[in-house]
C-alpha cells in the first residue's frame, strides 16, 4: 500500500495558503483571491529517490482563521504534519505567531510544525532580516506561491521528514 | 401525504454510505457519490483518507463541517457526520449537500476578508508612512541642531568683536556677517519648530509678561525697519488691552515679527500698519485681534491657501525673496498651537491684511512685580571666586533660586531667561556653574546642555551643568545623563539639596 500523509495547512485568511498548493499541486498561480471556506483536500504523489519509495501527500487547505483557536478541530484529526502560512508583508497575520503555534502544539503534541513566510517576492531580504524579532525565529521557510520560490522545496522536504 | 413531497427533497441533500471496519463501501444512498457500492472509500476522494482509522473505533460521533469535495468534475461543498460502529462494526457516513448554502456563505466571506485585508495594508503602510515621517522630522530636527551651533558659535565671536576696536569697514563688514548669520540662524529655528509640531515634541511656555511693553517694543523695532526702507509704520494699541498676560510670550513675538516682517518684506510705497485691538474680556481671558496691514504687492486669490504651505515662496522676481520659504507655515502653526486662528484677505497690488485673533490669560496680579527686573541682572561684587549662569524662564522663580543661591559666597551670578542668551553669555565669560531650567524658551535646556557639551571651547564644553525639572521622570533624567548633566535635579526643589549640589560642584571646580 502507497505511503499516504495528512498534512494541513493553516493561517490568518489571504496568507496565501491555497496558492501554495495550487502552484504545488498545479504549478500555477492566480493573482485572483478567493476565500476559502471551510476545507479543500488535494493529493499530490512525491517520489523520494534517497529513500527510494514515493509518498502520497493529502493537503487539506483550511479556510483562513485570524485566531486559530476557532478552527474546527475535527479537522486535524489524524494530521502526520502542520503547515502554519502567514503573510510577510501583512503583520496582522503574524504578531501572535507564537502562541498560535503555542495552541497548535497543546492540541496536537507530536505532531511537527513547519512555519512558512509566504510571499517573499513582496519585500527584500533587508525587510526579512529587519523583521527578525516579530517571526525570523520562528520561521523556518521564505516562500513565494507567486514566483514557485523554494515551494517544492518545502513540500519535498516535509515528505521526505515524514518518512 | 407529505411523506411524497419530502422524499425528492431527502434524496437531493442528504447522502448516506453504510461502510465496513475496513472502509468498504457496502451500501450507498447517494447521487453525489456514483456506483460506489464494493469500493473502498479511500478510491472516492483523498478526504476519506485520514478517516479510515477512526471506523475501528468504538461507538462515536464526528462532524465535518464544510468539505469541499470535487467529485467528477462537480463540486460540491457538503456537511459529513460519520457515526462509527453502529452495528455489526459499521459505519454510516451522512452528507448533506450544502452546496448552494455555502457558495452564497462564501461570497458574503469573500466581500469580508478582501476588505479586511485591504484595510490591514492601508494601515500598515500609514505606520510605515508615520515611522518615515517622524524618522524625517527627527533627522532634520537633529541636524538643524547640529548647523545651529556653529550659528550660535559665529553669533557669540561677532559680539565679541562687536565690543572691540575696529575701523569703520571692518565695523560694516561684521555688521554683514551679523545680519546674515542671524537669517541663517532664523530659517535654521523655523525648521527645528516645523519638525518638532509635526513630531509632537513643541511644547508651549507660558510666562507671566507684560504685553503692553512687548508689543511696543516690536512697534519700535519696526518702525526704525520701516523707515530704512522709505516707509511709514502706523501702530495703534487699544488702550483696554490687559497689561500682564500669562502666555508664550517668545510665540507672541516670532509670530508678529513674522507678519510684521513680511509686510514690510512685501511693500516697496506706502505704509504698514500694526493695529492692535481688545475684542473681548471677562475675569480671566481677553480676546486680542493683531491687525497687520500693507500697501504691498498682494497675493492672488488662489494662492492665498498656499502661502501657509511650508517652503512656499512668492513668484515675484522685483523682491528679494531670500529664506527658506517657512514664516508663514509655522506662524500659522504657532498661532494654532497657541489655539488662535488667523485670517487673510488680499487684493494684487493693493496690499494685504492679516488678522491674528488670539486669547490671553489675564494676570491677576496686575501691578509691576519686583521679579521681573531680576532677568539680565548681574549681581557682581569685587573679586568673586566664583561666577554661576542662571538661565530660568518664569521672573518668580528667578528670584526664588536667586534668594538660594545667594547663599552661595563668593559668587557672582548671572540670570537669563532664554536659551540663546545662555549661548551669549558663555561666549562673553568663563562660568564656574550654569543652572538650566529644563524648559527655557529658543533653546530649551536639554538643547542647550547638549550645545555646551558639544562646543568647540574647552572653557564652554568643560563647563559643569545643573538641570532643574518641573516634571522629573527617570527619561529625563536619562537624557541628562547622555548630555552629560552634572546633576539634575526635579521639583519639589529642596534649597539644601540646590545649596549642597551648587558647592560640590564649585568646590570640585576649585580643587582643579
Amino acid at each position: 500500500m502507497k505511503i499516504s500523509k495528512k498534512i494541513v495547512l493553516l493561517g490568518h485568511f489571504g496568507v496565501g495558503k491555497s496558492s501554495l498548493i495550487r502552484r504545488f499541486v498545479e504549478n500555477t498561480f492566480s493573482e485572483d483571491y478567493k476565500v476559502t471556506i471551510g476545507v479543500h483536500i488535494f493529493k499530490k504523489n512525491v517520489s523520494i529517490p534517497e529513500k527510494g519509495t514515493d509518498v502520497s501527500l493529502v493537503l487539506w487547505d483550511l479556510e483562513g482563521n485570524d485566531d486559530i483557536s476557532n478552527t474546527r478541530l475535527s479537522y486535524l484529526i489524524g494530521t502526520h504534519a502542520f503547515i502554519y502560512v502567514y503573510d510577510v508583508s501583512r503583520p496582522a497575520t503574524y504578531k501572535n505567531l507564537e502562541s498560535e503555534l503555542e495552541f497548535l502544539k497543546e492540541k496536537q503534541k507530536n505532531t511537527p510544525i513547519t512555519v512558512v513566510g509566504n510571499k517573499e517576492d513582496l519585500v527584500t531580504k533587508t525587510y526579512l532580516k529587519q523583521n527578525v524579532d516579530d517571526f525570523g525565529s520562528l520561521t523556518d521557510l521564505y516562500v513565494s506561491a507567486k514566483t514557485g520560490h523554494k515551494v517544492d522545496f518545502l513540500f519535498s522536504k516535509l515528505a521526505e521528514a515524514l518518512i | 401525504m407529505l411523506e411524497n413531497y419530502q422524499l425528492p427533497l431527502k434524496e437531493t441533500t442528504n447522502q448516506l454510505l453504510l461502510i465496513s471496519k475496513d472502509g468498504i463501501i457496502l451500501d450507498a444512498k447517494t447521487n453525489v457519490f456514483k456506483n460506489c457500492i464494493g469500493k473502498s472509500i479511500i478510491d472516492l476522494h483523498p478526504f476519506f483518507y485520514s478517516l479510515i482509522d477512526l471506523l475501528t473505533l468504538k461507538e462515536n460521533t464526528f462532524n465535518f463541517d464544510c468539505i469541499n469535495l470535487e467529485i467528477e468534475g462537480k463540486n460540491y461543498t457538503l456537511d459529513a457526520i460519520l457515526h462509527t460502529n453502529i452495528e455489526k462494526e459499521h459505519s454510516i457516513f451522512v452528507f448533506q449537500d450544502l452546496t448552494k448554502q455555502y457558495t452564497l456563505y462564501q461570497k458574503m466571506a469573500q466581500r469580508k476578508n478582501v476588505s479586511e485585508i485591504k484595510k490591514q495594508l492601508l494601515d500598515y503602510n500609514n505606520t510605515i508612512l508615520q515611522e518615515k515621517e517622524t524618522f524625517k522630522n527627527t533627522f532634520i530636527a537633529n541636524f538643524s541642531h547640529e548647523i545651529k551651533m556653529p550659528i550660535s558659535t559665529i553669533n557669540g565671536f561677532t559680539r565679541l568683536l562687536e565690543n572691540t576696536n575696529l575701523e569703520q569697514s571692518q565695523r560694516y563688514n561684521l555688521k554683514v556677517i551679523k545680519n546674515t548669520n542671524d537669517k541663517l540662524n532664523t530659517m535654521i529655528s523655523d525648521i527645528i519648530d516645523i519638525s518638532k509640531i509635526e513630531t509632537n515634541r513643541f511644547s508651549i511656555l507660558p510666562i507671566r509678561y507684560n504685553l503692553i511693553e512687548e508689543l511696543n517694543t516690536i512697534a519700535t523695532i519696526y518702525t526704525a525697519k520701516s523707515k530704512e526702507k522709505g516707509l511709514e509704520l502706523h501702530y495703534t494699541l487699544d488702550p483696554n488691552c490687559p497689561k500682564y498676560v500669562v502666555g508664550d510670550k517668545y510665540r507672541l513675538v516670532q509670530i508678529l515679527n513674522n507678519l510684521v516682517g513680511n509686510a514690510i518684506k512685501f511693500t516697496q510705497a506706502g505704509t504698514v500698519a500694526l493695529k492692535i485691538n481688545c475684542v473681548s474680556t471677562n475675569n480671566n481671558t481677553a480676546q486680542i485681534e493683531f491687525s497687520i496691514v500693507d500697501t504691498g504687492i498682494g497675493i492672488e486669490k488662489n494662492q492665498i491657501e498656499s502661502i501657509f504651505n511650508g517652503f512656499y515662496q512668492i513668484n515675484n522676481n522685483l523682491i528679494n525673496n531670500n529664506g527658506a520659504g517657512l514664516g508663514l507655515s509655522i506662524t500659522k502653526k504657532l498661532i494654532h498651537q497657541l489655539g488662535g486662528k488667523i485670517q487673510v484677505n488680499s487684493e494684487i497690488d493693493k496690499g494685504s491684511i492679516f488678522k491674528v485673533f488670539l486669547d490671553f490669560e489675564i494676570s491677576q496680579n496686575q501691578k509691576e512685580d519686583e521679579g521681573e527686573e531680576i532677568t539680565k541682572i548681574v549681581k557682581t561684587t569685587s573679586k568673586n571666586d566664583f561666577k554661576i549662569l542662571l538661565a530660568e524662564p518664569l521672573p518668580i522663580n528667578q528670584k526664588k533660586l536667586l534668594k538660594i543661591i545667594s547663599q552661595i559666597k563668593n559668587c557672582d551670578i548671572v540670570i537669563v531667561d532664554n536659551g540663546d542668551k545662555v549661548i551669549e553669555e558663555l561666549y562673553k565669560s568663563n562660568f564656574s556653574l550654569v543652572i538650566l531650567n529644563l524648559k527655557l524658551p529658543t533653546m530649551d535646556g536639554l538643547d542647550t546642555a547638549r550645545f555646551i557639551r558639544h562646543s568647540d571651547y574647552k572653557e564652554i564644553s568643560k563647563t559643569p551643568i545643573i538641570i532643574l525639572s518641573e516634571k522629573p521622570s527617570k527619561k529625563e533624567e536619562a537624557y541628562c545623563k547622555e548630555r552629560r548633566v552634572n546633576s539634575y535635579i526635579g521639583k519639589p526643589f529642596d534649597k539644601s539639596e540646590i545649596i549642597r549640589k551648587i558647592k560640590y560642584i564649585l568646590k570640585k571646580k576649585q580643587a582643579k
